[in-house]
């Protein structure tokens, strides 16, 4: 494990919900499966501190796609749930928040660098290619406040990874059904996390 | 009684199918605008709920259109009225439906294809690469240039006097290099100390710090695009502000900038769009097509399954009427004139219908009538033969008595012969009065049948037992199964079995075989006890067979016409049928069947 406090234990979502959701996302999903992701989720008095990377994903191509004027997209899912009573223990966790720190990357020819522009439209620029590898594929400490998980003395978190290599433009994103330029999801991971003596509200 | 047609619940099940049009429709315009604009909305959670209705919908429908489907089968196989027809109507209507439909997925389908070749054809792709080429040639050159004045050797000395007269600088430079836009100038402190320019050039000193010595960056103020480039400048050692820098030379920050032209970084961004749009196309354009097809079809699938539900209901409410028709014209059929057909008004099956209740009422009178002038007719006719019946005994009364009182009043020695003579004939022309009206009595006041379990065979042997004396006769009951049971009237069946075997001795004079057998059959669903009562006569003459059964027909000599139809009004107040078989010279059978448990009423045969 890359990151100390991280625990990882095998999926407990509501086999109902993860029926739905593989069937209502089975085009999406079914390419690129080979990649991974290790997540480290460290407690601290103010907020879960999350870091992800993932791997495997297919970049051989990514470079040139993007040298063609196309995006990449990753998406880093995060969801924050929490046991349910005794009674309601077989409907599966409860989700508590659900996070997806989003970024698209994409080729600036003005300035012959890779730019990575996150869901709030802050833009990251990098010369090469290494760096922009390095950057693009991890997300480091992300914060998720305690506040938003209230009340909560264990709390369940779950990672995963979306890579889509092409980003569709409005008006074609349905091709993303269609084409075997799909979205690759790594499986998700369960992080265990007790809140820290003192910490949050 | 009146058939109705369920138009209400037709109406609302159409209101129904329509209000379900408008919201597929609804639905589709909303699911393809979120659809062709960003799937992505597909995982949130309204996005789920999108899908499960788009996915559960036309599985709804085409569910409802299977039940209807098979409902409709089993109508034809159990022979509905109206399925045939309906069928076809069903038919003609999905027939339209598709003319209307597939050609135009076809017809979208190809013109999507062939518009989207002929807009992002190769052609376009160069031109919008060469526009691009020629941005980038453009902000390449622009770049180049200022970073070329910002590196140059020479700058130092064109920014000589900077430090006390950054005026004249700035005056210097632009004579030199008009496409220097700004010159923004920070004393060894960092404080701006000039600025000359546009003032939306004009940087924070936060922003000025960040910059790289002699690298060009673009940036985007108040949508306004330029270069920047950072320069330093050495101040000569004997200026005074030197010394707050001990041992070094004061540098001075210069920051150049130069404007794009205005609108270069809409028309930049529009490009690099554009280009990706078309790059995608051309790269997925066989995908996309197929993309469009199946986003048809899982759109139009739905909607032709929703007019075939439509045209289910449209054909329900055309055949209605025909339906009904049919309906009353069967129940007319078994004689219930009573039936009546709604319709609503003002269409050409509502005048067909109001003419169809006219024609029944009109038959319904028409019949009464009918019924009521053979009531009168038959009772004439009974009066006419009733009065024949008995006029004729009283003529040879009258002779009688005439004769006997002309030998009395002449005083005939045979007055005694003659008078007992004349009594004799009168008292038994009297008794046969008698008993032509004891049976005419019988015949019209016949009780209603009590019926209960009989054992038949011993019913037929009482019978039988008192012709038995009659030794010319033989009555065989081999036919009859041991413990064979009926459902009668035990009085009526033996009056019923002495008028048959009366009628068949009378049919025999001379003597002859009456043969008695029993049977259970079964008809459709209902069973019955079937008697057979057969002789070896004459048989019944063709002239007589279709009046067999009527009141008061007889061929013989002293016969009153009542045995008969005395059998048959008991087998019809027992709800059987009774019918006969005759071949002249081989003999008369007749054939009687009684229901085993209820039962229509018979039916005179």
């Amino acid at each position: 494990m890359p990151w100390p406090g991280c625990l990882r234990t095998g999926s407990r979502k509501s086999p109902a919900r993860t029926l739905i959701a593989a069937l209502l996302f089975l085009p999406a999903t079914t390419a690129g499966a080979q990649l991974h992701h290790q997540a480290a989720v460290v407690p601290t008095e103010s907020h879960l501190d999350i870091s992800i990377t993932a791997t495997g994903a297919d970049i051989d191509s990514l470079f040139d796609t993007l040298r063609e004027g196309m995006r990449a997209r990753i998406e880093y899912r995060i969801r924050v749930t929490a046991p349910r009573a005794r009674p309601f223990r077989w409907l599966g966790d409860r989700l508590v928040e659900e996070l997806r720190p989003t970024f698209d990357v994409r080729w600036d020819p003005y300035l012959s660098r890779y730019e990575v522009e996150d869901g709030s439209g802050e833009l990251r620029a990098y010369e090469d290619e290494a760096a922009l590898y390095a950057e693009f594929f991890s997300l480091s400490h992300y914060r998720v406040p305690w506040e938003a998980v209230a009340g909560e003395s264990l709390v369940i978190v779950e990672t995963s990874a979306r890579y889509t290599p092409i980003v569709f433009v409005p008006g074609l994103s349905i091709l993303s059904i269609f084409t075997q330029n799909r979205s690759a999801n790594s499986p998700w991971a369960r992080h265990v996390v007790d809140r820290v003596e003192g910490a949050g509200p | 009684m009146s058939l109705t047609g369920r138009t209400n619940a037709t109406f609302t099940g159409l209101l129904s199918l329509i209000l379900l049009y408008i919201v597929l429709i609804t639905l589709v315009l909303i699911f393809a605008g979120q659809v062709l604009g960003d799937l992505s909305f597909t995982r949130s959670s309204s996005g789920v709920a999108v899908i499960v209705v788009a996915v559960t919908f036309p599985l709804l429908l085409l569910g409802l259109t299977v039940v209807n489907l098979v409902r409709l089968i089993r109508q034809r196989a159990v022979g509905r009225p109206g399925a045939r027809f309906k069928s076809r109507l069903l038919l003609f209507f999905v027939v339209i439906v598709l003319l209307a439909s597939v050609p135009q997925a076809i017809l979208s389908v190809n013109f999507i294809r062939t518009a989207t070749r002929a807009w992002f054809s190769a052609d376009t792709g160069e031109a919008l690469r060469g526009a691009q080429e020629i941005t980038l040639s453009f902000f390449s050159r622009q770049q180049a240039e200022l970073e070329n004045f910002a590196n140059s050797r020479y700058l130092s000395g064109l920014l000589d006097g900077l430090e006390s007269q950054p005026a004249r600088v700035w005056e210097r430079i632009q004579g030199i290099n008009p496409g220097i836009d700004s010159m923004q100038v920070f004393n060894p402190l960092f404080d701006e100390v000039f600025f000359a320019g546009p003032p939306d050039l004009r940087l924070t000193t936060s922003q000025a710090g960040a910059a790289r010595d002699g690298r060009v960056i673009r940036e985007s103020a108040g949508g306004v695009s330029f270069l920047r480039v950072r320069a330093r400048y050495a101040a000569p050692v004997a200026q005074p502000q030197a010394l707050l820098v001990p041992g070094d030379q004061p540098e001075y920050t210069v920051i150049f900038s130069s404007r794009l032209p205005e609108g270069f970084d809409a028309i930049a961004g529009g490009l690099a769009d554009s280009l990706e749009f078309f790059v995608q196309l051309d790269r997925f354009q066989n995908n996309f097509v197929t993309a469009i097809a199946v986003f048809y079809a899982f759109f139009s699938v739905p909607l032709i399954l929703l007019s075939i539900l439509v045209s289910f209901f449209l054909s329900e409410e055309v055949i209605r009427p025909v339906v009904s028709l049919e309906e009353a014209t069967r129940r007319i059929a078994e004689g219930d004139f009573s039936i009546r057909i709604l319709s609503r008004r003002g269409d050409e099956l509502s005048l067909l219908v109001d003419s169809f209740n006219r024609m029944v009422s009109e038959l319904e009178r028409t019949r009464t009538k009918i019924i009521q002038t053979e009531k009168i007719a038959a009772w004439q006719e009974i009066a006419q033969r009733l009065a024949h019946e008995i006029k004729n005994p009283l003529t040879p009364i009258r002779l009688a008595a005439e004769r006997s009182l002309r030998k009395y009043e002449s005083g005939s020695p045979d007055f005694g012969a003659v008078f007992k003579s004349s009594v004799n004939a009168i008292v038994s022309e009297v008794d046969n009065l008698n008993a032509l009206l004891t049976e005419f009595r019988e015949f019209s006041r016949l009780p209603p049948p009590n019926i209960e379990r009989l054992e038949f065979l011993p019913l037929v042997t009482e019978v039988a037992a008192m012709y038995g004396q009659q030794s010319r006769y033989d009555i065989v009951t081999g036919g009859i199964p041991d413990e064979f049971v009926l459902e009668a009237d035990a009085v009526q069946m033996k009056q019923l079995l002495a008028n048959l075997f009366k009628n068949a001795m009378e049919a025999m004079p001379d003597g002859g075989e009456i043969q008695v057998a029993a049977d259970l059959v079964k008809k459709g669903e209902s069973t019955y006890c079937r008697i057979q009562v057969g002789d070896n006569g004459p048989g019944v003459q063709s002239e007589f067979q279709s009046s067999i059964f009527s009141p008061y027909v007889t061929t013989k000599r002293h016969g009153t016409g009542l045995g008969l139809a005395i059998v048959e009004r008991i087998v019809f107040d027992h709800h059987g049928q009774i019918w006969f078989e005759t071949q002249q010279g081989i003999g008369t059978t007749f054939y009687i069947d009684l229901p085993v448990t209820g039962g229509e009423p018979g039916e005179r045969r």
